[in-house]
């Protein structure tokens, strides 16, 4: 099972609005290689690893890519918040804005939703192993 | 930086430095070093968490010991990029 810490791993104190870096950063959580991705690669791999080594790891990193995703949204969050109306148009945040207005939705920086179409998880531990490390070569 | 900011940040440098001793220790469960840099890191942790939770409220709803009122749900919460 799982708690909650009240805190971010690490501080995410944005000052000036950017709905244009927003959109790109949106990736790092929602995209095909973003946290959400990543959390659900370790947690539903570690089912069927057979060694206690990277059974913990699996848990461990998986874990902390929820901290992660914590984080990136902290920062979509932190950079669409007190938009003007203007601001909203001319940098391009509309087509967003419409279907979501300013809340978190995961999704790659080409308005993708999130999806497990870009992961896997084949139960055999090199397998997933290698396809943890060609997501993590992305992924940060 | 206020003193809460100061001491939320030593919670996390304590917090990542087990968490990644942790990691470390998963591959390599009788390296000595690494068991002497967790323990070390985790009593430097649990005082500060005790420290921070009785001056600035509680970092995990299982500290909850007030019985007055539930302040679990008081802003600021992580996200909001206050002081916290």
């Amino acid at each position: 099972m799982w708690g909650y810490e009240k805190k971010l791993q690490y501080p995410v104190k944005i000052k000036n609005p950017d709905p244009v870096a927003a959109k790109i950063i949106m990736t790092q959580l929602g995209g095909p290689d973003g946290e959400m991705g990543a959390a659900a690669r370790y947690l539903n791999q570690r089912y069927t690893m057979p060694y206690k080594e990277c059974k913990a790891i699996l848990t461990d990193i998986g874990t902390e890519e929820l901290a992660h995703q914590e984080m990136i949204a902290a920062i979509v969050y932190q950079l669409t918040r007190n938009l003007t109306p203007e601001q909203i148009k001319r940098d391009g945040f509309d087509a967003y804005f419409v279907d979501h207005t300013t809340g978190i939705f995961p999704q790659s920086a080409s308005g993708l939703p999130f999806s497990t179409a870009a992961i896997q998880c084949k139960g055999d531990a090199i397998t997933d192993l290698f396809e943890d490390l060609a997501a993590d070569a992305m992924a940060l | 930086m206020t003193s809460r900011e100061n001491m939320l940040q030593k919670i996390r440098e304590y917090d990542f430095t087990m968490m990644d001793t942790g990691l470390f220790l998963n591959s390599h469960p009788k390296d000595a070093m690494a068991l002497d840099h967790f323990r070390k890191a985790r009593e430097k942790y649990n005082k500060a968490v005790k420290e921070y939770e009785s001056k600035y409220g509680v970092l995990t709803m299982k500290n909850m010991d007030n019985n007055l009122q539930w302040t679990w749900i008081d802003d600021p919460w992580p996200w909001e990029g206050a002081d916290n």
